[in-house]
């Protein structure tokens, strides 16, 4: 009887280490192709190890990404920012300040989660090039700030449903008003909430492509997802600058992820189970 | 005093209210009129046309390529997301030693832009020198090598794997929260009543899980409507339109060949799918959310 059940055990193992060796093989690949030097790409199969590790392809990728990087993150951050705040503030007064016709400007604001972006592609060129702002690192910013508002919102919302409604009668009670007890009560209590939305928002931001694809065209400007489409193009056959360019883009997140993931987990869960 | 306290709250959400308003619902509004205009051509023409593209829509053997390619996407992107995440969740809900660790592998893909799966996947599709035909050289297997995302034929279900590969960790999770969600007490009565662990799974959990398949079914079925940056980085929508989905087309129509409102009732169309997608959802969990 034990000896069966350590059979189904190996089992069960050997099936999660399948899916491992699945999920891993395309970053081994790139691991080892972005470390080969052209030669060696072409002969040798992308499953070998490379013969001599050749660093070169990482120094052409980073002169191709170095400013695209900045440019990321000069247009990332700041749209995270305005967000996460407006989404704490919307969180709040859902969830705690209910007024009249709050539940269906709440519902609306859900439906944007689910916009497909290109039922909105048109306009938002007209918009942003009317603004004057085509190809700035604003328009970015102002894109990525309002459609990230929908899924910010409902974290926070989420997030403060579960912050008791006393607090906020005892603030009363102190005398504070709606702000002073965002202030001073809703605020402090945050921190989770802030960090869960930012590292999610972040990430979103971060990996978008269509976007910067439309909005912007200068080197000056882009972003490192439009850049590494375009170097894909402009090496095409340089398979190790690629992989050495792609590993480049994909570090930021990936260091969030494997530092800060179970916040990531967090909001992908509460971003789809409960909306 | 009581008119105050019900206006300032709105007045803390009309930034957003504002921003909304114009970026998602004003959009949408303004798009559908382009739709209904004769707009061709760099230079805006706002001149009445009624609803000429979407009649023009559904004779054009392009649009309905592209509409088939979507559904085949979503039929087996869904397919294969919900079956390869809850296997995993199954998998890993048999108090695996170090289960942090396969999470962790089995989720990171999630956190990586599409631009960059699509140029690794692109390499490993290479037909003379990726991984997949390597594999099956090193195998012995040479017959079975293939064009694959060169292939159209196959194209799309290359495309359609390499999606499964991103997204399948984040079912898992979804679906590990749901398992985990239901009551011990459940499974031990089931047990009791003489349930081996398949049949707890069958007849007790999965059946359980209905919030998260219906919620798996829902944002992967956007995310086709979507799955713009993926294929147009791997191969823009080719080789011969064998991966062109409506995101493909609608971008491509008005980006690159400027018919902005023929361009723009796909992209109505795309919104009114994803609506149709949406509200029932919405709806059937309104009280949960």
């Amino acid at each position: 009887m034990k000896k069966k059940l350590d059979v189904k055990r190996v089992v069960l193992y050997l099936i999660l280490l399948l899916f491992l060796i699945f999920y891993i093989i395309p970053v081994y690949t790139t691991l080892t192709t972005s470390l080969k030097d052209l030669g060696e790409v072409a002969t040798s199969s992308p499953i070998k190890l490379p013969h001599k590790i050749y660093l070169g392809a990482y120094r052409d990728a980073a002169a191709e990404l170095k400013r695209p990087f900045l440019n990321s993150l000069a247009f990332a951050i700041p749209a995270t920012f305005i967000s996460c705040v407006l989404g704490s503030i919307n969180g709040y007064i859902f969830s705690k300040y209910k007024f009249k016709g709050s539940e269906l400007i709440f519902l609306l604001f859900l439906i944007g989660i689910f916009l497909p972006y290109q039922s909105i592609l048109i306009p938002l060129f007209e918009i942003i090039s009317s603004l004057g702002l085509y190809d700035t690192f604003w328009a970015l910013i102002l894109t990525h700030s309002a459609y990230g508002i929908p899924i910010t919102t409902l974290l926070f919302r989420n997030y403060y449903d579960q912050i008791p409604n006393e607090l906020i009668e005892a603030g009363k009670v102190d005398g504070y008003g709606i702000s002073g007890i965002y202030s001073k009560i809703i605020l402090p209590l945050s921190g989770p909430a802030f960090a869960m939305t930012i590292i999610f928002q972040f990430t979103n931001v971060w990996n978008d492509y269509l976007f910067g694809l439309v909005l912007t065209m200068s080197a000056n400007v882009r972003p490192m997802t439009v850049a590494l489409a375009n170097l894909k193009g402009s090496f095409a056959a340089a398979w190790n600058i690629q992989m050495a360019g792609a590993l480049l883009v994909t570090l930021p997140t990936i260091l969030l992820f494997i530092f800060l993931g179970k916040y990531f987990v967090r909001g992908l869960l509460a971003g789809s189970v409960k909306g | 005093m009581a008119r105050t306290e019900k206006i300032v709250p709105f007045l803390f959400v009309l930034p957003s209210i504002i921003l909304v308003g114009i970026f998602v619902y004003g959009a949408i509004g303004w798009n559908f009129i382009i739709s209904l205009t004769a707009w061709d051509g760099l230079k805006p023409n706002y001149d009445f046309v009624g609803l000429d593209n979407y009649v023009r829509l559904f004779r054009d053997e392009i649009f309905i390529n592209a509409l088939k390619n979507n559904i085949v996407l979503i039929l087996f992107l869904i397919l294969g997301v919900t079956l390869v995440g809850l296997i995993l969740a199954i998998l890993l809900d048999q108090n695996v030693k170090g289960e942090n660790c396969f999470r962790t592998v089995y989720l990171f893909p999630m956190a990586i832009t599409f631009v960059v799966t699509a140029t690794i996947w692109v390499w490993m599709y290479n037909p003379t020198s990726g991984v997949f035909n390597s594999i099956l050289d090193a195998l012995h297997l040479g017959s079975l090598k293939s064009g694959w995302i060169t292939d159209p034929d196959i194209a799309l279900y290359c495309i359609i794997l390499a999606l499964i590969w991103q997204f399948s960790g984040y079912t898992m999770v979804v679906f590990l929260a749901g398992i985990r969600s239901v009551p011990v007490e459940t499974v031990e009565a089931a047990k009791v009543d003489g349930a081996g662990p398949l049949q707890s799974y069958s007849k007790i959990i999965i059946p359980q899980l209905t919030p998260s398949i219906l919620s798996i079914f829902t944002v992967m079925m956007i995310y086709a409507l979507k799955a713009f940056d993926f294929i147009w980085v791997a191969g823009k929508g080719g080789p011969g339109g064998s991966t062109e989905i409506l995101a493909i087309l609608m971008y491509k129509t008005a980006f690159l060949d400027s018919h902005f409102a023929y361009s723009a009732a796909i992209a109505t169309i795309l919104f009114l799918m994803a609506i149709a997608i949406v509200l029932p959802y919405l709806w059937i969990t309104r009280k949960k959310i």
